[in-house]
């Protein structure tokens, strides 16, 4: 009995697209995606100690310039008497934010437009995607060094504020895009007709239904968008368009490389941050790849064998219980 | 009085390649049909005689090119979105394919509790879903089931339960056993039969095969591209029939005991 | 010409391996179509992948053999398993019709075929021609693409491709789901007409007992994965000897029948993960006794020795009829 149910249990986790499962469980379904949580959840926590918990205040220029990695610097220090372990500990949190921020209002701007394109009218159909796609070739980075330049031309700097801002309007169309094709799939199939029959609105079939069905794909491009967000931070900190006195892995890596940290040997300064933008995109794309396999079945390795297999799978491991 | 009735029913498909050019294909001429309160007829037709465009006409899932539909007598052809969501009450549709007529996510409970939510019914909700349940031959234990758990048969049963838990007059089957294992024909069948006995229902049974129509309908009409060639009751259609079309369907209609 | 000896095969799951054949033993003479019947699951399809080696992980086999001409399937090498797949061996899988290349011209999906198997160029559009003939295309279909073409010609076209390398033997599965009775029946007698013609064996695989029965030789019935009757067409269908070929035929939708309640075949094909005890079929038997849950029953002779059955009370349940 105990192993009749487990066997059950697989099937279902074989056909998810078919049962929906509880949002963190979807997550940890994928060995890939799980990697991915793991990591992410830790420096989730690095960023939230990272506010409370600095050996040293990060702001403060107070020791020696560029003492290398010590027990006490255990990172050592920058040029200028910055701890430099402080300062990767403490710009953790803005880091992540950015990216969450960006993640979670891109993925929810995408989800409203592209559903809403996907089901509507044909008319209104073709204006959002003409929208969605003037968006799409938007260049994000050449925008915000162009903002970047305009604002420090008037002595002022791009704060976090305008920054996800400007990478919010740059990042959503591509999601925007996936959704609507997704959804227009959905609109034809039966499931969603019958519906329809049975007199269901549309916003009732949209919440429902169609947003259950595209869950995974909707988790993988949240990743998809944070990541975009990170990256897009990182790219306006380095070419020093944004504030610069603000800490976080992009300012500092602004910083290393504009005192030629490379150069001097102080690799200290420049490879922790790079380090820590490589692990968080890294954690973003396996989120992004695992939740792919779960959205997508024939990426899946269990299953690679095409969606006819899939098929005869189930039709032999047809699995009911006729009283 | 008829329960449903066409008259002149055609539609035409226009297809635009680019912005001049458009082809037009005419699946439908001129169709008339008339069910009776309570009858169980059959439409039957190979592929491209455009007996499921008929069928999506008849739910509103297209709109007719031209002609008209009178449901009990009343012209509905015209009728604007706020009827057509009054009349679907009425009218509901089974699909052929099991597999794809379910939603993947919800389970069986959700599918036949959102029409009774939806149709504002009064009694107590649960026993409804019970008793749509023992209706087709399903005990309550299937309520919490996901579809994927689900044999075709199955899965054809709890959504007639699902179209008559909106309690219409009228169902429109098309293809429901095609589908299905030869052996689980027979259940749906029979439980269309049921149906039409035990509810009263009125049922246009749409399909290719002659064997299942032959079996529980009373009248026939035979479609061959877009046009009702042959109609009239089922035995004197099959014992003897008009056109060269229906005599075919007739010839290849699955026999064991005929060697090919 | 294919014998298949006890083979035995089976699912790998996250919760270990699900068997779904069971000592599956027969064989195919030359000349003949041998039908396979079984519902959904019943393991046909797996046996129709097992029977022409394109039986992959999760798949597993887990005993037994196939011998090709005496031949062992199972310890050929690779490259010359590919030279007999085609060239002797052909395969038309489910809905084989929906998969042809959407964006490749029928003429070339031909060629692609032959050039795979080193035919010489010159030979191309006779062998072409010859064979458009033989399942009756018209040479137009050639220069179109599949989405031109109706289910039926897609269908034709199939067969034609496998027939393209003259294999000996072919193995159909399934090869008129989603066609309608008029394009399947016109199918199914040019099927008939090639395999007399050309004098080629067959496996026709398919849920359908009547188009089985209609076309085939020999039938082997399957439930639960393994075989429950075997022999020749006349004698399956005439004096069905184990209970599920008798209740299955007469569930099968016929013009001329009424609809009756009986014809229903109760409860629902096995679950692979929790086999019922004894007799597979006995929870679903109208003449099952207590003793059928007990011991499994063996393939044993019926009326004839080519004629065999797995149930425990033939004959004398066929008697209580």
């Amino acid at each position: 009995m105990e192993s009749q149910s487990d066997t059950k249990k697989s099937l279902n986790l074989r056909s998810i697209g078919g049962k929906m499962v509880k949002p963190l469980k979807i997550l940890l379904i994928n060995t890939k995606s799980k990697a991915g949580f793991i990591l992410l959840v830790s420096l989730i926590i690095f960023g939230i100690l990272g506010q409370f918990f600095t050996p040293y205040n990060p702001n403060r220029y107070e020791f020696t310039g560029g003492l290398g990695p010590s027990y006490a610097h255990l990172l050592g220090t920058t040029i200028y008497g910055q701890d430099v372990f402080s300062q990767l500990f403490y710009g953790a949190a803005p880091t992540l934010m950015v990216g969450f921020a960006v993640g979670i209002i891109g993925t929810s701007i995408s989800i409203i437009v592209g559903i809403s394109a996907g089901f509507a009218s044909e008319r209104v159909n073709a204006f959002i995607t003409g929208l969605i796609n003037i968006f799409l070739i938007i260049p994000g980075v050449l925008l915000i060094m162009l903002f970047g330049s305009f604002f420090l031309g008037i002595h002022q700097s791009l704060g976090y504020l305008p920054t996800i801002l400007i990478l919010i309007i740059t990042g959503w169309a591509f999601g925007a895009r996936t959704f609507r094709s997704i959804t227009l799939s959905i609109a034809k199939r039966d499931f969603i007709l019958s519906s329809v029959l049975i007199g269901e609105s549309r916003l009732s079939i949209i919440f429902r239904q169609i947003i259950r069905a595209i869950f995974p794909v909707i988790i993988s491009n949240f990743f998809f968008t944070a990541m975009y967000g990170t990256m897009g931070l990182t790219f306006v900190e380095y070419l020093g368009v944004g504030n610069l006195l603000q800490i976080n892995w992009g300012t500092m890596l602004y910083w290393a490389i504009n005192n030629e940290a490379y150069l001097t040997g102080m690799w200290w300064w420049i490879l922790p941050p790079s380090f820590m933008i490589s692990i968080l995109m890294f954690s973003f794309i396996l989120l992004n790849f695992g939740m792919d396999e779960i959205g997508n079945p024939s990426l899946r390795r269990f299953d690679s064998k095409k969606s006819k297999k899939n098929k005869k799978i189930n039709d032999d491991l047809n699995v009911n219980t006729e009283n | 009085m008829s329960i449903l009735r066409t008259e002149n029913l055609s539609k035409t498909f226009i297809s635009r390649h680019g912005l001049v050019a458009a082809d037009k294909i005419q699946a439908l001429s001129n169709i008339d049909i008339t069910l009776e309160n309570g009858e169980l007829i059959g439409i039957v037709g190979a592929s491209g005689s455009g007996k499921s465009t008929l069928a999506k006409i008849l739910v509103f899932l297209y709109k007719p090119t031209s002609g008209n539909i009178y449901f009990m007598d009343e012209n509905i052809t015209k009728y604007n979105s706020k009827q057509i969501k009054r009349y679907r009450r009425e009218i509901q549709m089974v699909f052929q394919d099991p597999y794809a007529s379910l939603d993947p996510n919800h389970s069986v409970e959700w599918h036949i509790k959102r029409p009774l939510i939806l149709s504002k019914y009064k009694g107590n909700i649960d026993d409804r879903i019970n008793e749509l349940l023992n209706m087709v031959t399903l005990n309550p234990g299937y309520r919490a089931k996901f579809p994927h758990q689900l044999s075709g048969g199955q899965r054809q049963r709890v959504y007639l339960a699902r179209a008559l838990a909106v309690n219409p007059k009228i169902l429109i089957a098309d293809e429901p056993v095609s589908m299905l294992d030869v052996s689980v024909r027979i259940e749906i069948l029979t439980l269309l039969q049921r149906i039409k006995d035990k509810l009263g229902i009125s049922i246009i049974y749409i399909t290719h095969d002659l064997n299942t129509v032959s079996m529980i309908t009373d009248r026939l009409y035979v479609m061959q591209e877009g046009k009702v060639v042959e109609e009239g009751y089922t035995d004197s259609i099959i014992n003897n029939p008009s056109k060269e079309y229906t005599r075919k369907l007739i010839e290849a209609a699955p026999n064991p005991y005929k060697r090919i | 010409m294919m014998n298949v000896k006890n083979l035995n095969a089976g699912y790998e799951t996250e919760n270990g391996y699900v068997p779904i054949l069971n000592k599956i033993n027969f064989s195919v003479k030359k000349n003949i179509i041998l039908g396979i019947a079984g519902e959904s699951g019943s393991g046909k399809s797996t046996l129709a992948s097992v029977l022409y080696n394109s039986f992959k992980y999760p798949g597993k086999i887990t005993g037994g053999d196939i011998l090709f001409k005496g031949n062992s399937l199972f310890k050929m090498k690779a490259n010359e398993l590919r030279q007999i797949r085609g060239t002797q061996i052909s395969f038309i899988p489910q809905a084989a019709m929906n998969a042809l290349n959407p964006v490749k011209k029928i003429r070339l999906q031909f060629y692609d075929v032959m050039i795979a198997h080193n035919v010489h160029e010159d030979k191309f559009d006779e062998k072409i021609s010859s064979i458009l003939e033989l399942v009756r295309l018209n040479k137009n279909v050639l220069d179109s693409f599949p989405h031109e073409l109706s289910g039926g010609m897609k269908q034709r076209v199939v067969i034609a491709m496998s027939l393209l390398l003259s294999p000996e033997f072919i193995i159909l599965d399934e090869p008129t789901t989603g066609l309608d009775v008029l394009v399947e029946h016109e199918i199914l007698a040019d099927i008939k007409k090639i395999q007399e013609k050309l004098g080629l064996t067959m496996i026709f695989i398919s849920h359908d007992l009547s188009i089985l029965f209609a076309i085939s030789d020999e039938i082997i019935m399957m439930y639960g994965g393994e075989i429950v009757e075997s022999g020749t067409y006349a004698d399956v269908l005439e004096h069905p000897a184990h209970p599920y070929t008798y209740q299955l035929m007469k569930s099968i939708p016929m013009i001329g029948h009424k609809l009756d309640r009986s014809m229903i075949i109760k409860g629902s094909t096995i679950d692979f993960t929790s086999r019922p005890e004894g007799c597979y079929f006995s929870p679903r038997c109208n003449f099952a006794e207590p003793d059928c849950t007990g011991i499994h029953p063996e393939l044993r002779a019926a009326d004839n020795a080519y004629h065999l059955q797995r149930c425990r009370l033939y004959p004398s349940w066929a008697q209580r009829i």
